[in-house]
């Protein structure tokens, strides 16, 4: 296929958490709020005045520093964010806006505090982290809802003077929504048999509109749907197997790339960074106050494992043969950030539940942050790969 | 490394070499080893009681059930939390561990006699279980049910009791693909739920969040495997912040509902503020025997308190009488002992608080600690955990208290909820008058080994005390062992104390293979 106008911009990027759009936006006047996790609201990150930028820590080699305060033994994509902190990599924030929804995230966001981190680049700077619910009920929403008020947007607008009313967060959904509908139409032209996008460029499509300002990035994504829409795709497929992703933090194209490399082609992005959830557009029923709109928005829409109702839990599994089907999928693959305990049981019981229940072939894997296990997940996805297509010669595809 | 030592005669001449069986009982002179040999009795015939109340479902449990046939080793285990005590030091310890054995075979005889698995009965439906660290306040109003702590007697009391217990549900678990990493506590509940090793009792189940990450998750795969009607009662994460606390208090009285409707018993109010006047009381004594452990005049220390009061938060609440009856019995001896001037521990030459995760399969590792170094530990994470003086004066404001109890819970108040609470042990190494911490490096718990880092930075604006970091695998003996935490403990006394062993038969020896 032919490159993509704006890939390598966008893959350029990526390369810096303060790549040259956040520096845009910084002397724009703007202020930059970073966060990590699903559970905080994209959208109020966005209000007039501010912008989100989703922490990455790309091009992460010794995690040292992040070793010695948080050891070995828990989290490398937290260490990894821990390091960049440390190294000065997100000194251009404003805020870091947190959840206590994982043990070691939020350990690691707590250290921004503790250190004193970008203090001293920006005095004003402040960490605050807020409750969420494990549950999806009417008594959850109004507690994240609350949550969500006094303790992202109240030291906003104290902090920074950042207008909260409705019409500010309403105007804020309204720009996320266009976000997300440009997204959704790139990201559904990955159900064609012979796609106009690789996954791998898909990726990278989902992390600038993540880690960039979107009223800056906004252009060229519309332009590269457009370019996309008129694309030729290869007389052939390039893929052996068509794959669901999902699992924990996949913040790096090249791993999606890696996939390829295997003849996998990633048709569902349902990981933390990834798409699906991430942009559904949030509807404001009548009458309903924005801010409530956007609480049950992403309470309803996370398929976070933290959420211990057995019928959410059911949920996530009949979402994932959900995509399955949409998406003409292959099989599955749960990925695993090592030492996450949310993923780590819900990677065993659903690969358990997926092959053995619902006849989903299906691995389950567990890596680092960064690609230095490469090779031994090389062999994992190759082998699996070829299982595909033994069933596919035995004419299952679906054991 | 510490130097050699030969030919010494010390505590360790006693045991068979590799076990936990001794030749012979303690010599604690006349007296005591009278004391001491009087309650050992005692305590057989506690287990005799526990199996002639109901000889036919005991013996059908231990058939069953692979965790029951551990709680044979409860009487060394006994033994093991009163080695090296003497006088008011072994009576308070021995009241304590007393309490624990009656209650532990008397809520294990209730599990049994409510388990349909052993044969149907209706007694079942009077139960209503608590997952994982849960304690029991929410059920007490409720005057005909009986609450179950569910997993506490196949994971944390039975790992207490036999170190070779978990590992069997680890590897079924971790057979299953669950990562090693995973926390011991979580994966081994699980293992016993995969081996369908739950007893099959209870109404409903309250599934929650506490403590930690882990424990929500495992939660999930339990759940498949228990057929009850579940209600989630999670508590909040960010318990420090008052915000919270509405939504708190919602599922407590959600969980109460649940409850009446899935036993058709009635909530009654009065009953439940006067049985939080009696959990009130639990508390306020132990906040007592606390006083007197900041002092050297005390009869508490080692390991028996710390299991005490683990003992009455996880199954009393307020509701088990022989915990009030036992705490009196143990202040009077305290006052005694402050009055004399009595010092019960005399080898001690340092005072120490544990903190973090200790290894649940040698919780008599504070006895080792004072009998072979002369270290004593006054205190563990967990004596400053639960604790909360819950208001009587309204329904509102009592839920609030339970539910700060819950926050304030065993593993959870000091992991979760904002990193201050876990470098609180500074201060109270100071207020216990302490001049060392062991910080347990329990190598799967996130939480904590999230704070290293700070913890070692703080060490130097605490230069008057000393920080040991001593690692475990919380419940599984074969990736740390004992010995390696004995040789991790004699090397920093060597080589950071510059200190000789009280008893060098204690320094270095083999009981990997045993309970």
């Amino acid at each position: 296929m032919k490159d993509l106008k704006h890939l390598i911009y966008f893959e350029n990027l990526l390369q810096d958490a303060n790549n040259e759009l956040v520096q845009q936006a910084v002397r724009d006047g703007k202020h930059a709020l970073g966060f990590t996790c699903y559970f905080v609201p994209e959208v109020l990150l966005n209000l007039p005045g501010c912008f989100s930028a989703r922490l990455r820590a790309p091009g992460t080699g010794s995690t040292d520093v992040g070793t010695y305060y948080m050891t070995n033994k828990t989290c490398p994509f937290t260490r990894s964010i821990l390091e960049r902190a440390i190294e000065g990599g997100y000194n251009f924030l404003s805020a870091l806006i947190s959840s206590e929804t994982c043990q070691m995230m939020h350990r690691g966001h707590e250290h921004f505090e503790m250190l004193g981190l970008v203090k001293y680049h920006n005095p004003n700077f402040f960490m605050t982290m807020f409750d969420a619910p494990f549950e999806c009920d009417e008594d959850a929403l109004v507690h994240y809802e609350q949550q969500l008020r006094e303790l992202l947007l109240q030291p906003l607008s104290d902090t920074y003077g950042i207008d909260i009313s409705d019409a500010a967060i309403l105007k804020a959904i309204d720009e996320h929504n266009e976000i997300c509908r440009i997204i959704t139409e790139i990201g559904k032209l990955r159900k064609l048999e012979n796609p106009p996008i690789t996954s791998y460029e898909f990726h990278v499509i989902q992390l600038v509109s993540e880690c960039c300002p979107q009223y800056l990035i906004k252009e060229k994504l519309a332009e590269t749907l457009e370019e996309l829409k008129s694309r030729k795709s290869d007389k052939k497929p390039g893929y052996r197997a068509r794959i669901v992703l999902t699992g924990s933090e996949v913040d790096d194209p090249e791993f999606t790339k890696l996939l390829e490399s295997c003849g996998i082609f990633v048709v569902a992005d349902r990981y933390c960074y990834g798409s699906i959830p991430g942009r559904e557009e949030i509807t404001v029923e009548n009458g309903e106050p924005p801010l409530r709109a956007v609480a049950r928005h992403y309470l309803v829409t996370s398929k976070c494992p933290r959420f211990m109702d057995i019928s959410k839990a059911n949920e996530r599994r009949e979402h994932l043969t959900q995509l399955v089907n949409d998406y003409s999928a292959d099989g599955i693959i749960y990925l695993q950030m090592k030492f996450c305990e949310f993923w780590s049981y819900e990677r065993v019981l659903g690969v358990h539940i997926m092959n053995n229940e619902k006849g989903i072939p299906t691995i389950g894997v567990e890596k680092e942050y960064t690609m230095a296990s490469a090779g031994q997940l090389r062999t994992r996805f190759q082998a699996f790969v070829e299982s595909l297509d033994i069933k596919k010669i035995q004419g299952g595809g679906k054991s | 490394m510490i130097k050699l030592y030969k030919n010494e005669k010390g505590a360790r001449d006693r045991f068979y070499d590799k076990s936990g069986v001794a030749k012979h009982r303690e010599w604690r002179g006349l007296g005591d080893t009278f004391y001491d040999y009087i309650n050992w009795a005692l305590n057989v015939g506690i287990l005799a009681k526990f199996v002639a109340k109901n000889p036919v479902r005991v013996i059908k449990g231990i058939i069953e059930y692979r965790w029951l046939g551990s709680y044979l080793s409860s009487l060394h285990f006994v033994d093991t939390c009163v080695e090296g005590l003497r006088g008011p030091a072994l009576k308070a310890a021995h009241t304590q561990l007393h309490v624990i054995v009656n209650g532990a075979t008397y809520y294990i005889g209730e599990a049994l006699k409510g388990d349909r698995r052993l044969g149907d009965n209706k007694y079942a439906g009077k139960q209503v279980l608590l997952e994982q660290t849960m304690a029991p306040e929410i059920v007490l109003g409720f005057k005909n049910l009986t609450p179950i702590s569910f997993e506490t007697f196949q994971g944390l009391l039975g790992c207490y009791m036999d170190q070779q217990l978990p590992t069997f549900y680890i590897d079924t678990i971790e057979s299953f693909g669950l990562p090693s990493d995973s926390c011991r506590l979580s994966s081994t509940a699980v293992g016993v739920a995969i081996n369908d090793d739950f007893p099959q009792n209870g109404a409903c189940l309250l599934v929650n969040n506490m403590p930690c990450d882990s424990s929500c998750m495992n939660s999930q795969l339990i759940d498949r495997r228990i057929k009850l009607p579940k209600l989630l009662t999670t508590m909040p994460m960010r318990w420090d912040d008052e915000r919270t606390d509405e939504y708190a208090v919602k599922k407590l009285k959600n969980a109460l509902s649940f409850i009446a409707e899935h036993t058709g018993e009635i909530f009654d109010e009065a009953h439940f503020l006067s049985v939080m006047e009696k959990h009130n009381l639990e508390v306020r004594n132990e906040m007592e025997m606390y006083e007197y452990l900041r002092t050297p005049y005390t009869p508490f220390g080692a390991s028996a308190g710390t299991l005490f009061h683990m003992f009455y938060y996880a199954f009393s609440g307020g509701s088990y009488a022989p915990i009030l009856s036992a705490q009196k019995k143990c202040l009077k001896i305290a006052q005694r002992v402050y009055r004399n001037k009595t010092n019960c521990f005399p080898k001690t030459r340092h005072r120490i608080v544990f903190w973090g995760g200790s290894a649940a399969y040698w919780f008599a590792q504070p006895n080792w600690m004072y009998n072979c170094w002369g270290i004593l530990t006054v205190a563990q994470m967990f004596n400053f955990e639960g604790n909360v003086i819950i208001p009587t004066d309204s329904l509102d404001n009592a839920l609030l208290g339970v539910a700060k109890n819950y926050e304030y819970g065993i593993m959870r108040r000091h992991l979760t909820g904002g990193y201050q609470h876990m470098t609180e042990f500074w201060d109270i190494a100071k207020q216990f008058n302490c001049d060392m911490v062991l910080m347990n490096d329990d190598i799967t718990c996130k939480g904590a080994m999230g704070m290293a880092g700070v913890i070692n930075d703080q060490c130097k604006e605490h230069p008057d005390i000393h920080l040991m970091w001593v690692p475990n695998d919380l419940f599984d003996h074969r990736t740390v062992s004992r010995n390696e935490i004995r040789r991790i403990v004699n090397e920093y006394m060597s080589a950071v104390m510059n200190e000789e062993p009280l008893d060098a038969t204690l320094l270095d020896f083999d009981d990997y293979e045993g309970w």
